[in-house]
């Protein structure tokens, strides 16, 4: 893409700059330093605002206004009746190709759109556009200065052309951020079920090995497979010759132990067999539910857990505050609020930034979020959830469940360290129950052991031991399924992890080595830039430490002092130098695609001679011609000393200067190539009636006229003529004028014929008498539509004493050369 | 599975396009599976037009059996 120079603007209906059908046009030329001068409230920020929307879509000064204030109301011109704001921009590219018109609007309702010439992406262009330094203002340089060292690295590395890297970086770090990468995976989840199932295995395969252990007499060797072991325990089950016609030609699994159970009840008889295998089954039913019952080392951690939560929720102050603090978070960082030591909702100022005292309070909330997720994976992993096995065999029917309900806490809000305490003591109770009924169900069995036969009291134990075997190998494979299924996707998220951690830190690095290499080269030009703005012995320094984002800035000298604070020692005019400079220098170095840059008002905190050093500096070094290769610099100044100077520089044939006149009310209008247009604007204006939208243009046009002629007539003026007051200015040219036409005349030497020198006083005496007589003192309503007409055509008839007829005859009237020359 | 570790600079020489455009290329010599999906997203998350949970669902989604998978033969 080729780099693109600001060739014209034009604007309509938007902030300051009403112009309704008669859109503000500025032309700017692509090897001048440019300036525009306009007296305060005229609409030069309103031109910059324009730009900013055009390239942004947005006003940040309005959009960081309280609400009540409707900031998004004011982006279109309050007096223009098209409801209607539009931007257009004139890009020229520096590749000799064809200029491309961008025209962008806006309106009411806040609805923008973008339209461009030939077949370029308006959008895209804009966004190539869109840089760092490409519209520079006072904030954006005192921004520079105080925002913290991260969000100025950041602005920072815009200025240096790597914002897309810079972008890139954060993005690959927001998707490898650890926090967010396990909560979109459920990482803890899965770690909960793995281990879960991992431990109900390890209780499973004891229980599997202890029914095996009744029904075949011996435990399951070492190396048997699961097959093999099944086999075994059928076998047993098979060799039992009551038991035959259950369990002849079956495997383990399909056995009805039912069955088994009915043929040894119809060989012993009697409610005796049916409660003792009842009771066998019971006692077995006890030992699964205490089994589960987590570890003492578990409870220990589950309750440093609950209590660090506790104390961590003590500095907190609720979930509405948790939102406030992260509301004020996004605004103190996303770059929309511009003063760091206000409260962005009480708008009172302190001494710091306002930040890392937020931050510090959000801190406290993570510090809860992250140990209530401890805490949650520990009640998962340590099987708590299994407690409700034992509760529900435990509680007396009446009893409400508890388990469920310290579940439904550690999945909501947290365990407190006294709730787990209510916990433990319900651990206790339950085991103390089932003790209690495992005893009498024990007591109960050896009873009935003694009445029934002992074979049949030993065969009861092996087929309830056949049931056990049956549901442990059925559980076993389901658990172990559980595990297998959590591992693999455990497995598929560990390698995301790995790989975006790599690709995250292997971009960062590459970021940061170009940032710093960039930055090595932007701090010499930065250190020559400031010297020529400021002469004192005052050093700016830039620095980043590795591969990181933080900017801090410094001072390597200032004046006998090494390694010193810049924002502690610098005052508003070094500051300002200072950001200057890094701002110049970066662009200098890295434009890119944007061959222009505007700089509004920057020079307000300087006094005459750094104002000076600064346009010199931009003149000769920085912008183009002098520097060929360099950006179209373009000035914003209501600065009158700072006018005369662009005036002269003008005469130079590097600069381009113009003055724009107006009201927000009315309409803006360059002086340069446009006096025309106001006469003509004027004059239809009072033929309309509008006399006063008419008044004030009267004055641009007589001024315009004046100045004209002295030029033109090479006529002295006072010296502090720049310093007079804006209404008094046309008066004191007008007597400048009469003057130098007196002295000469006196000298003898005057060339205006004695017709001209009385039209003199004629046309000045409308022009005083009808308008600067009531404009001088603001007695406006003493205008009428008829008299003002008057004077349009009396300052016309003034300037036209000037004149003669060139050659004679021809009806082209040309300037004097001089009061004493005619040609 | 992911390869040997990669190194990379950016080449001030070459454009942003171009520079992440071999960032890509490494990012798929890295991990043939992943760097590929990552890389396809650089452009798109480099513009802050992608939320995190589309990414992460797209490199999920490149490592499940059905994906990557030699099929059975019917």
């Amino acid at each position: 893409m080729p780099g693109w120079f600001l060739h014209a603007l034009e604007i309509e209906g938007f902030r300051g700059v009403n112009n309704e059908g008669a859109p503000l046009v500025l032309k700017f030329k692509d090897d001048r330093v440019n300036s525009i001068s306009a007296p305060n409230g005229v609409g030069k920020s309103s031109i910059f605002d324009a730009v900013t929307f055009a390239l942004t879509g947005k006003i940040p000064k309005l959009e960081n206004l309280p609400t009540a204030e409707a900031g998004h109301s004011y982006y279109l011109n309050r007096f223009h009746q098209g409801g209607l704001g539009t931007v257009k921009m004139t890009m020229m590219p520096d590749d000799g190709s064809a200029a491309v018109v961008v025209t962008v609007t806006r309106d009411a309702a806040g609805n923008r759109t973008v339209a461009a010439t030939g077949a370029a992406d308006g959008n895209a262009l804009l966004a190539e556009l869109n840089r760092e330094f490409v519209l520079l203002d006072a904030s954006t340089f005192n921004s520079f200065i105080e925002e913290p060292p991260l969000s100025r690295g950041r602005s920072f590395a815009g200025l240096l052309g790597l914002s897309r890297y810079s972008s890139l970086r954060q993005g690959l770090q927001g998707v490898s951020n650890t926090r967010a990468f396990n909560g979109y995976f459920d990482v803890n989840r899965l770690n909960g079920i793995k281990k879960e199932a991992g431990q109900r295995i390890r209780l499973l395969t004891t229980a599997i090995q202890k029914a095996h252990e009744d029904l075949v007499d011996e435990r399951i060797a070492d190396g048997v497979s699961r097959a093999d072991a099944q086999a075994i325990a059928c076998g047993a089950l098979q060799g039992i010759e009551l038991l035959k016609p259950h369990t002849q030609g079956k495997a383990l699994h399909d056995i009805s132990v039912d069955g088994c159970v009915s043929a040894i009840k119809d060989a012993e008889g009697g409610e005796d067999r049916d409660r003792l295998e009842t009771i066998i089954r019971q006692i077995s039913e006890w030992d699964t539910a205490e089994s589960v019952i987590p570890s003492p080392e578990s409870f220990a951690r589950l309750t440093a857990l609950a209590e660090a939560r506790d104390t961590a929720l003590a500095s907190t102050k609720g979930a509405v505050f948790k939102k406030l603090y992260e509301t004020c978070e996004e605004i103190l960082t996303d770059g929309s609020w511009a003063e760091p030591n206000t409260c962005p909702v009480c708008e009172n100022a302190g001494g710091v930034p306002l930040l890392p005292e937020i931050q510090s309070h959000l801190a406290h909330y993570e510090e809860v979020h992250a140990v209530t997720l401890a805490l949650e994976a520990e009640w998962q992993q340590g099987g708590w959830p299994n407690l409700a096995t034992l509760e529900n065999k435990a509680k007396d029917a009446a009893e409400v469940a508890r388990i469920p309900a310290f579940a439904r806490l550690v999945d909501s809000t947290g365990l407190s360290a006294e709730q787990l305490l209510g916990l433990s003591a319900w651990i206790v109770t339950l085991q103390k129950r089932a003790a209690d009924k495992k005893a009498a169900l024990q007591s109960e069995k050896e009873a009935l052991e003694k009445k029934l036969p002992p074979s049949l009291v030993t065969l009861t134990t092996k087929v309830e031991a056949a049931r056990r075997l049956q549901s442990g190998w059925r559980d076993l494979e389901t658990e172990e399924s559980r595990e297998r299924e959590a591992s693999v996707k455990l497995d598929r998220v560990d390698r995301i992890k790995k790989f975006l951690d790599a690709a995250s830190g292997i971009f960062s690095a590459a970021e940061g080595a170009a940032s710093a290499r960039r930055l090595a080269a932007v701090e010499p030009r930065c250190r020559e830039y400031f010297g020529h703005i400021m002469v004192e012995p005052i050093i700016p320094a830039l620095s980043k430490r590795g591969t990181g984002e933080e900017l801090a800035i410094s001072l390597a000298e200032f004046w006998s002092l090494q390694n010193v604070s810049a924002p502690a020692l610098l005052s508003e005019s070094y500051r300002n130098a200072f950001a200057i400079s890094v701002y110049l220098a970066a662009a200098s170095l890295y434009s890119g695609t944007p061959r222009f840059l505007i700089l509004d008002d920057v020079t307000s905190s300087f006094d005459a001679g750094h104002q000076f050093q600064l346009v010199e500096l931009i003149r000769t070094k920085f912008g183009r011609p002098a520097n060929a290769g360099g950006p179209q610099a373009i000035i914003f100044s209501h600065d009158t000393m700072l006018e005369k100077l662009f005036n002269t520089h003008s005469s130079n044939g590097d600069w381009f200067h113009q003055r724009i006149e107006g009201t927000a009310r009315t309409e803006l209008l360059p002086q340069s190539g446009a006096v025309n247009k106001v006469r003509d604007a004027t004059i239809t204006m009072l033929n309309a009636g509008r006399v006063q939208d008419a008044a004030p243009r009267i004055r641009q046009y007589l001024e315009y006229k004046l100045e004209e002629i002295i030029i033109r007539c090479k006529i002295p003026v006072p010296f502090d003529v720049a310093h007079t007051d804006g209404k008094a200015m046309p008066s004191t040219l007008i007597k400048a004028v009469n003057d130098a036409v007196a002295l000469h005349d006196a000298a003898g030497t005057l060339v205006l014929d004695a017709a001209q020198v009385a039209g003199l006083n004629t046309s000045v005496a409308t022009i005083t008498g009808n308008y600067l007589a009531h404009w001088n003192t603001g007695q406006t309503q003493a205008f009428s539509g008829g008299s003002l007409l008057a004077v349009m055509h009396a300052i016309d008839a003034y300037a036209d004493c000037f004149r003669f007829e060139d050659p004679a005859g021809s009806g082209q009237r040309q300037y004097y050369k001089s009061l004493s020359q005619k040609l | 599975m992911p390869g040997d570790p990669i190194t990379y600079e950016i080449d001030d020489t070459q454009s942003v396009d171009q520079n992440i455009a071999i960032f890509s290329q490494k990012l798929a010599e890295f991990d043939p599976v992943l760097g590929p999906v990552l890389a396809a997203h650089l452009s798109a998350m480099e513009s802050g037009q992608l939320t995190v949970p589309v990414i992460l669902a797209a490199l999920e989604q490149s490592l499940l059996p059905s994906v990557n998978m030699p099929q059975e033969d019917v």
